[in-house]
Order: structure tokens, then sequence, then C-alpha cells
């Protein structure tokens, strides 16, 4: 690249953009450049297993609604050699399909049409995840919530709350993801074993009594946001809600 | 009906003409006999038309090798004639399947009268034209006079000569044109003298005979009225039609009377023509007594009936024991104006004791009026056919009846000679012993051995009980009168009592036939939809009738498909197939004991009903032990009747929901394409000004100026994605293929993510939420539920006054979650409340004037519906703004989770 010499401190983060639409491609490849990103495009399948293969990247974005080939199957192939996060773009009403792609290996997803604001938010949770000194040894505190996970310690305003063993596995598996969805049946399964994969409602008493205790409003969450249909995520940044407007 | 109407136009004449207009022609050339040149006529005006551009083929021509037919038939188009092989040698036969597929505009098919090789679709040619009419081609043929059914009889009188050849006269009528080629009987004869006449070798001798003067000019008269009678109609059929008025009597309707005697087949053809000359439908009736019929006479019914059928009439059969109630009522029951009977014959000794049947119609009312036919006596003499219907009578009566008599006038000897030993009764009384036996006998038996047991019981009587004793002779005069009145009392009894039996015999037969009628309508009318009204009709008929049964329906001409069959599975072969395709196509019986494909072994009656066509039932008769009698298909096309009925009664039902369902779909449809256009365009404008401003004066506006448009648009695409989201949903509710996926979900994570889709809209305002953590949770498609609250909340704030407050609710309310969203807007008028939800309803004028596309609620009323709850509009709380208030079932969770432990940090 041209950037790459010893005189800048960093190279730019390379970003492959896969999607078939030239005005999606387009407006992220403007908002992501003027993020400082160096941004590669291709506009199916094919050329972006290639990109994917020789240009090395350090985050995919996907659209699973490629033409001509499934998404999932594209993500199933890069995820067949390589680790590297990926970012699915969706529409509404295809939960399932959310739900397989993120158990098939995405680490994202965002639903069409989002906010620039929300889309550069996970691209940054999704790097700097991959940060070795960003890993806080397990440990969280804002000053409202402290999770020690260590120490199997939560509090809130310094009180020490009394958790379950299925209320603290829930919240140490989000933890461990933190900022990035978790899937429902993930979590089902982790914690309630692969035969309750279906239950949600477990998940849903359990999740309910959790924000309960960290006195977390459930119309309106601050930490443990749902992502209807898809599962749960854990919230560090505050006022991190969701969509960007 | 008043004078104008009377001149309006008729429209059935209209429509009888529209049907001759769409269908193809007919053009008969008629002439009076063999030789006047029809064929030459035809084919004169066929070069004609040919040069004229016309597309004339001939189907074909018998030019019985004559040079000048010939020469006339080159350069016109030929369809080759088919080779039909027919017991062991070949014969050349009219292709009928070769001209349809041919599909000419005019086709030569001369000899209308021929008959056709068993083996070819149609008995008979004219058959053929008929279908190449209904085909639309346009048929040219020639006919003679004498082939005409209803002048048969005349013909036979005149010339001595019965024509088996007779075409139906209504052919006459349906013809386009008619032309008359006409020579006088000189001319004639000098061309048959010439040899220019085809007259086959074997025919030579008869046909001499025929070929004379008188015979000619006979035959000349009637061609000339044939065809004036033509023009006559004609003309009538063009004064109706241009409305010219006249005075047109009230329709007619004309029943001919028959007794299945050697006339009938004269009475129905004489009867036939009054009902052409008065234009009136007609029908022939036969009243079933009960009476023995002979071989002969059942023939003969039988023919008359096909005549019937074959001259275009209807046929009834009714039974009763007295002939001229049944007909008068008959007569009451349609509408008759006139009855048609053969003379009766004279009996002088009869006369006596009973009236004619013509006296006794004529007695029994005065409304109609009966004509008389004076049918040619009855060939054999009405001893002779009394013989017959004797023997027809004891070949009926067993051998055991007449052993039974024997019994019962021994027994009657012995009781006599008891009572004489007991008794001293005078000797005449013991004869009503006898008599008793006589009417026992005749009461169990039939006729014939009553009549024995009569004759021998009087001499019984004679021979054990009247002086001198064993012996046959009479001592006393006033004893012989007692033996001979006895005679007389039991032949009369006997005969009375013998005619009971037979009536209460015709009885149970009428009753047979009502039960079958009756337990099929019962059973048709249990048949909650078509398929089990065709299943119940196949089942019903195969089982009444005891031979297999099917039910085609469905579909165009070829594409008929057995829908039912009973008992078992069906298969038809080709022919049969084609047999069913026939009887669908042209609404008449085809298959076994009909005119057309009669070699097949099933019958194929068309389901008709007026000019609707719903399939063909087909009963394998050709399985029956016996050949069925007209009676039994009579039956037979009254079982057809019922299943018509009700699959008609089905249809109707079911094509006027679908109907309904087509027109609400169409209404929806119209609807929603012009408020969706409307609801799509104004976002768009909004966004597509902001942008082009943005873009074209970007350097000219104040950074607040820009904020604001790009806030526009981003607003503005989020409402349009919001529409789009509903017009999703809606296609997918509306096609019914709306799967719910279900799955367990907490009131507030929908309240928040709704919350969070609508966070733009509800700025401003205050959005209060009051969803308890204890509710239970909600078993639906979350997605659906979240898109009902979305737009339930939008269109609160979008009527809430700046600053409002918006409140949402929760709350447990029995096996319900009601969930509830007031706003403080104006309101709804309690006339407007249940209208909300219909789809594109929107309120008069909220605060904001913003209008949302009136899906919205409506979609909210559907999905929530789909989840088996309910939505209903309320007022505020205080009589201020609108509550809306969602109902959704609560479910029990399908199994409690495992305890769950305390984590260990606590311990």
């Amino acid at each position: 690249m041209a950037t790459d010499n010893s005189g800048e401190p960093t190279p730019p983060v390379r970003v492959l953009v896969i999607d078939d639409e030239a005005q999606i491609r387009r407006f992220l490849r403007i908002s992501l450049a003027s993020q400082g990103y160096e941004v590669l495009e291709a506009a199916n399948a094919e050329e972006g297993l290639e990109l994917a293969a020789t240009r090395a990247p350090e985050l995919i974005v996907l659209d699973l609604g490629l033409p001509g080939r499934d998404g999932s199957a594209v993500l199933e192939e890069i995820r067949s050699w390589s680790a590297v996060p990926v970012i699915i773009l969706s529409v509404r009403a295809d939960e399932n399909e959310k739900v397989r792609t993120l158990d098939a290996g995405a680490n994202d997803y965002v639903t069409k049409p989002f906010g620039l604001q929300e889309f550069l938010a996970r691209v940054r949770k999704l790097l700097r995840g991959r940060a070795p000194e960003e890993h806080d040894g397990g440990r969280h505190d804002d000053g409202y919530l402290m999770i020690d996970l260590p120490q199997r310690r939560v509090a809130v305003r310094g009180t020490a709350i009394r958790l379950t063993r299925k209320e603290f596995g829930v919240l140490k598996m989000l933890f461990l993801h933190r900022d990035r969805v978790v899937t429902q049946t993930h979590l089902l399964r982790e914690i309630w074993g692969p035969t309750h994969a279906q239950d949600t409602h477990y998940l849903r008493i359990i999740v309910a009594r959790l924000r309960q205790k960290l006195g977390d409003d459930p119309t309106e969450p601050r930490y443990i946001l749902t992502e209807p249909g898809v599962g749960y995520r854990l919230s560090t940044e505050a006022p991190a809600l969701g969509t960007t407007q | 009906m008043s004078a104008q109407d009377e001149n309006r136009p008729n429209p059935d004449a209209l429509l009888a003409d529209m049907e001759r207009e769409q269908r193809g022609g007919l053009k008969i050339f008629l002439g009076a006999a063999p030789g006047v040149g029809k064929t030459y006529a035809m084919l004169l005006a066929a070069r004609e038309a040919h040069k004229e551009g016309r597309d004339v083929v001939v189907g074909v021509i018998e030019s019985h090798g004559r040079q000048e037919t010939e020469v006339l038939c080159e350069g016109l188009g030929r369809v080759p004639l088919q080779s039909v092989p027919y017991r062991a040698r070949t014969f050349s036969e009219f292709d009928l399947d070769a001209v349809i597929e041919r599909r000419p505009a005019i086709v030569l098919v001369d000899e209308l009268a021929h008959r056709n090789i068993p083996g070819t679709r149609h008995p008979r040619r004219y058959h053929d034209i008929e279908e190449l009419i209904e085909q639309g081609i346009e048929v040219w043929t020639t006919l003679n006079v004498q082939h005409l059914e209803s002048l048969n009889d005349s013909v036979a009188r005149i010339s001595g000569a019965r024509m088996r050849e007779t075409v139906p006269d209504n052919l006459l009528e349906k013809a386009r044109d008619v032309v008359l080629i006409d020579l006088t009987p000189r001319e004639l004869i000098e061309r048959l003298k010439q040899g220019k006449v085809y007259v086959p070798e074997q025919a030579r001798a008869a046909l001499d005979g025929f070929f004379n003067a008188s015979n000619l000019t006979a035959l000349r008269e009637m061609a000339f009225v044939a065809a004036t009678n033509r023009v006559d109609a004609d003309l009538r059929e063009a004064m109706r039609r241009h409305g010219k008025g006249g005075p047109w009597p009230a329709r007619e309707r004309l029943v001919i009377a028959i007794d299945g005697r050697r006339n009938s087949e004269q009475v129905v053809r004489a009867g036939k023509r009054l009902a052409d000359q008065w234009r009136a439908p007609w029908t022939v009736v036969y009243v079933d007594t009960g009476r023995a019929r002979s071989a002969a006479e059942r023939e003969s019914l039988e023919r008359a009936f096909q005549l019937t059928e074959r001259l275009g009439g209807d046929t009834a059969l009714l039974r009763g024991p007295y002939i001229d109630a049944e007909i008068v009522a008959y007569a009451r029951d349609h509408n008759v104006t006139t009855i048609v009977i053969g003379r009766t014959r004279e009996r002088p000794l009869a006369a006596l004791f009973r009236q004619t049947l013509t006296q006794r119609l004529l007695r029994r009312n005065k409304d109609f009026e009966i004509t008389v036919i004076g049918a040619e006596p009855d060939r054999p003499a009405p001893l002779r056919r009394r013989w017959e219907s004797w023997r027809e009578a004891l070949r009926r009566s067993r051998w055991h009846h007449y052993g039974f008599a024997v019994l019962v006038v021994a027994l009657c000897v012995v009781v006599c000679a008891a009572l004489e030993r007991v008794l001293p009764l005078p000797v005449p009384n013991l004869s009503l012993v006898f008599l008793t036996g006589v009417l026992v006998i005749a009461a169990r038996t039939s006729l014939p051995p009553a009549l024995a047991a009569a004759v021998v019981s009087s001499m019984a009587f004679n021979f054990f009980f009247i002086e001198p004793r064993f012996s046959f002779s009479i001592y006393n005069t006033g004893e012989v009168i007692t033996v001979l009145l006895f005679l007389v009392v039991a032949v009369i009894g006997g005969n009375l009592a013998s005619r009971l039996r037979a009536q209460v015999g015709a009885l149970r037969a009428t009753n047979e036939q009502s039960q079958a009628l009756l337990a099929l309508s019962k059973r048709l009318a249990k048949a909650p939809d078509p398929t089990a009204v065709r299943r119940v009709a196949a089942d019903a008929i195969a089982s009444f009738e005891r031979v297999p049964a099917c039910l085609l329906m469905n579909g165009e001409p070829g594409t008929l498909r057995i829908v039912a069959a009973a008992p078992g599975a069906v298969t038809l072969d080709d022919k049969e197939r084609a047999a069913a395709d026939w009887a669908f196509e042209h609404g008449r019986p085809s298959g076994y004991y009909s005119e057309t494909l009669a070699s097949v072994g099933w019958r194929f009656i068309p389901l008709l009903l007026e000019k609707t066509r719903y399939g063909v039932l087909g009963v394998r008769l050709g399985e029956l032990p016996t050949r069925p009698g007209s009676e039994q298909l009579l039956l037979l096309d009254a079982l057809a009747n019922q299943v018509t009925l009700t699959l008609a009664r089905t249809e109707l039902t079911s094509s006027l929901s679908r109907a309904r369902v087509a027109e609400e779909t169409e209404r929806l449809r119209s609807a929603l394409l012009s408020s969706v256009s409307h609801d799509l365009r104004t976002p768009l404008s909004s966004m597509l000004g902001s942008a082009s401003t943005l873009r074209d004066l970007g350097e000219q506006l104040s950074g607040t100026d820009k904020h604001e448009l790009l806030d526009a648009i981003l607003g503005e695409g989020q409402r349009l994605n919001r529409y789009i989201e509903n017009l999703l949903d809606m296609t997918r509710l509306g096609h019914g293929t709306l799967k719910l996926a279900r799955d367990w979900v907490t009131l507030a994570d929908i309240v928040a993510s709704a919350l969070r889709r609508l966070r733009d809209a509800l700025a401003g305002l205050r959005v209060v939420r009051e969803i308890p953590n204890e509710l239970p949770l909600l078993y639906v498609h979350p997605a659906l539920i979240e898109q009902a609250l979305v737009n339930v909340i939008e269109n609160a704030a979008s009527f809430s006054p700046a600053g409002g407050e918006v409140r949402i609710a929760g709350r447990r309310e029995g096996d319900r979650l009601l969930i509830t969203v007031t706003d403080q807007g104006p309101g709804i008028p309690e006339t407007d409340r249940p209208r909300v939800f219909d789809m594109f309803f929107t309120g008069e004028g909220g605060d904001t004037g913003r209008r949302g596309s009136g899906l919205g609620l409506a979609i909210c009323h559907g999905m929530v519906g789909a989840h088996g709850g309910s939505i209903e509009t309320l007022p505020g709380p205080a009589g201020r703004g609108t509550t809306i208030a969602i109902r959704l079932p609560v479910l029990d969770l399908p199994k409690a989770p495992a305890e769950d432990q305390p984590d260990g940090d606590g311990q």
C-alpha cells in the first residue's frame, strides 16, 4: 500500500465489502474510508472470496442476499480457512436466517436499512475485540455495574447482587461476547444443554430476572439489549442503545 | 303483456338467430325424387362459391360414376373418403374427422339420408352433418322429400313403399337455406328413360312402380309444401325477430298419447306435424296401467319413443289405473292445450259397456282441444292382437299358478260337499263358495289361471252338485241359468281381481321409482360439498342399476376425467371416452342403446341444465342381463337430472362465494394500489426534494438548514421503510401464506424494540410505559406483534398534540394479556370506532395533520386476529384521547424450567 511505510504509526485496516448493490457499496466505501479504513469492494460471491483469500482483509461485510450464491454459503467457505470477523447485512423478517449465519460463525449482523453510526460502532467493536490490549481480565466496572468473572461477582452501585447459576451463566456468556449479539440457540445450548435449544421461554425468564436484578428497564434496556428473534447483546458502552438516529 | 311489449324484438328469436349465425350453416338442396338434379345444382353452386374465393371442399359426392358429376367436382378440394372394414369387406365412407381437421368454410356432403356403415362414429349421415355444423363448418347437402320423417306415412300411402332411411324434420328447420330443385314429372320420367337417373340394379323393379306420373306429382307437391313451410317459418321468425306484432298466441303445448299399438309411430308423426304447424313444444306420453304388455307392444312402444327422440320431442311415462285420468292430470300440470290421440278401435259390443278413450277424455274435461288422428287401423286383426296379449299373459303366468288354481277348486268341491251335509242349503248358494275360490285365485295369481278356474269351477259345480250328479247334463232349466250366471260372474270377478293385482304391481313399480329418486335426493342433500355430491351420485346410481357407474366432469371436451366411480375404480377405453366426450359436447346421450357409438357398453348421459354442461354420467348398461326398457332409461334420465340439479346447486354456491372473494380481493387491490402509490410518493418526494436542494444549493445553505434537510431525508426514509414493511406483512396476510413463527417472548422486549423503531416519530412526546415485570410470557410471532404495536403507537403519536403523552400499558386479564396504548389526541367519534380497523380508513384531520396509509390499524387487526387475539378502540380515560386495547391469549408454558440453583458465590 501507498501508506505502508515506516513513517506511519499503523497501516490502515483493510475492510472487504461484498454486496451486489452498487449504491450500498458506495455509501459503505465513503463512510468507511472517512474513518480511515481501506475498503475493498466485491459485487459477487466469487469476487468476494477471491479478494478475501488474496488481500487478507481484517473485516468482511457480507450481504446475505447475493445473487446466484447464498451469502451463508460464502460465509461457510470463508470460515473453512479463516477466522476473520464477518458482519452480515440482511433484511428484517429473516430472523431464522440471521440466527443460522450467526451460529455458522458470523460475528455480528446489521439489519437493512441501517444507520451509519450503528454500523460503524459494530465495525469498531469487532476490530477492537481482536486487539489483545482490550482484554480486561474478565472485569468490567462502569460505576453502576461491576462484573468480575474470575471472582464470580456482580455488583450494582457497589452492592453485590446474588445471581442463580443460570442467571450468572447467561450474564457470563453475554459478557464474554460483549457488544456483540449472542444468539438465543447458542445461549440455550451452552447453558441448558443441546436438548433445550428450542426452549426459549427458559431464556426469557432468566433474562427478565437478570434485568430486574441489574435494575435494567426491560422496555428501554441499558445493558442487556434484545435483538428480536435473534438473541441478546450486552452493551458495555453507555449509552449504547441500538439505533443511530 | 302490453301491446308495446309485444312489438319489441323477441329475445328468443334473436337468440335463436344468433345461435344460427354462430354455428355453421346448413344448406339443403331439396328435391321431390332422385334424378331431379340436386347434386348437380349443389356442385354448380359450389363452383360459384369457389370462384368467389370461398374454401369449398367435397366431403362426399355420390356421383354413381356419372361423367358430368365428376367433371363438376374437378377444381374443388376433396377430402378423401375413409375405408371402413365391415363384415370382411371394406367400404368407402365419408371421413368426418378428416373434414373437421381440414376445417373448410363449406363442405359438400351429398345424400343427407344416407345410413353409415356400422363402425363409423354415427349411425346416420345427418348425425355427421350436425356435428360439422356444431364445429362451425357450413354444410351443403341434398335430400329427397320422401326421406323426411314426418312424411314417411304419407309417402308410404302414396307409393306403397316405406322409406327406412328417414331424417328428422327439424334438420329442415335448422337449415339456413333450403333450395328446392324442381323438375316436372314428365321431364323426370324422360330422364329416367334416358338412363340419366341412377337407380341401383336391385331396386329397379321397385322403383319402376314408384316413378309414375301420379307418384311424382304427389311427391313434388310434398316438396313444395315442405319448402313453403320453411319459407313460412322464416317469415314468422323474421317478424318475431323484428317485433312485428301479430296475434302470437300464448305458447301452446301438445301432448301426444300413445298406447303402444302398431299405429303409435303414425300418431307420433302426425302429432309432430301438428305441433310444427303451431310451433308448439310437444311431448309423447304413454300410460302404464299395469296391464301385461306383449313383446310386440313393448317393441312398438320402444320404437315410438325412439322416433319421438329423433323428431325432437319429449317423452314421459305415466302410471295409473285410468289412462284418461292420467293424461288429463299430466296435461293440466304441464299447461297443455291440445291432446292428440290415435283413433281408438271401435268395438261394437264393448261400446255398450265402456266408453272409448276419446269419449272418456271428452267427458273428463272441457279445457283441452282433443285431436283424434285417423291412424291407419292396426294391421293385425284385433283378435290376433288379443291372442298375442293373451299369449303374453300365459307366458307370464307360472305353472304353479295353475296348480294353485286346481287345488283351490278341489278345496271348494270339498267345502261344498261338507256344507251340503251339515246345512241344507239351496244348491245355487254353493256357487258362492266357488266364486270365492275364483276371486282368491285371481287375486293371488293372474288372469289366465283365474279364468281357467272359473271355467273349471262351473264345470265342477255342475258335475258334483247339480242334478243329475256326476254328470254334465242338467235337468232343471233354472239351474242352467245358475251355472251360466256363475260362469259370467266368475269371469268378471276374476278379471277385476286380477286387474286390481296388476295395478298394485304397477303402483309398486312407481313407488320403487319414487323411492329411488327420493333416496337419491336425500343422499345428495346430505352431501356437503361438490366432491361428496359426485361420490354419492356415482354410488347411488351404481347401486340402483346394479352395474358400474361413473361421473365424468371438468374441463373442455377431450379433458373430461372420471371424478367419481362406483362400485370400484373404472377405466374407459378410447372408444368409450369418445362416446363420453360426444355426449358432453352435444348434450345428448351416447353409447349403449343410443344413436351414437351404440357399440359401446356404457351409456353416457349428459348432465345438462339449461345451457350449462356439468359433466357426463356413465352407466354400464351393457352389463345388464336384459336390454333396458324405456322405463328404465327414463328413470335413469330422472336420476341424472337429480344429480345435475344438485351439482348445479353446489356449483352455484361455490361460484357465488368465489365471485364474492374475487370481488373483495379486486376491490382491495385497487384501493391498495391507489393508497400505496400516494403513500410511497409522499415521503419519496420530500426525500428527493431535500436531497436535490442539498446538492444544488449546498453552498448557500446554513448549517442548521442543511441539518434539517438531512433529518428530513432520514425521517422520511424511515417512514417509507415502515410503509414497506406494512405492505410486505399485508401481502403475507392477504395471501393466506402467513405462517406464524411463534416464540416465547416478553411483552417488554416487544415494546422495547417497537419504541426503538419509533424513536423519531415519538420525538417531542412523553412516552409512559407501564409493563410490570411479572407479566406472563406471550407465545406469538414476535415480529408481527411488534409491527402491530409499532402501527398502534405510531397512530397514537400522529394524533397526539405536541408534548402530549402516549401511555403504553400491559396487564393480565384472566387468560388474556391486555395491552393498551392511550393518546391524548382528539379521540375517535363513537360511530367511527369499529371502522378504524377497516382498510384505508383514515381519521378526519388529526392534530398534526399527518395521515397514515390507512393500512396500519387494519394490519394490526389482521395480525392480532391471526394470534387469536382481539383489538378494539375505546375512548381515552376521562373522555380524552383514544385507547386502543389489544388482547392476546396467554398460553401455558410447555414445561417449567428446572429449578434454578443459586450461584455458588452466595454460599
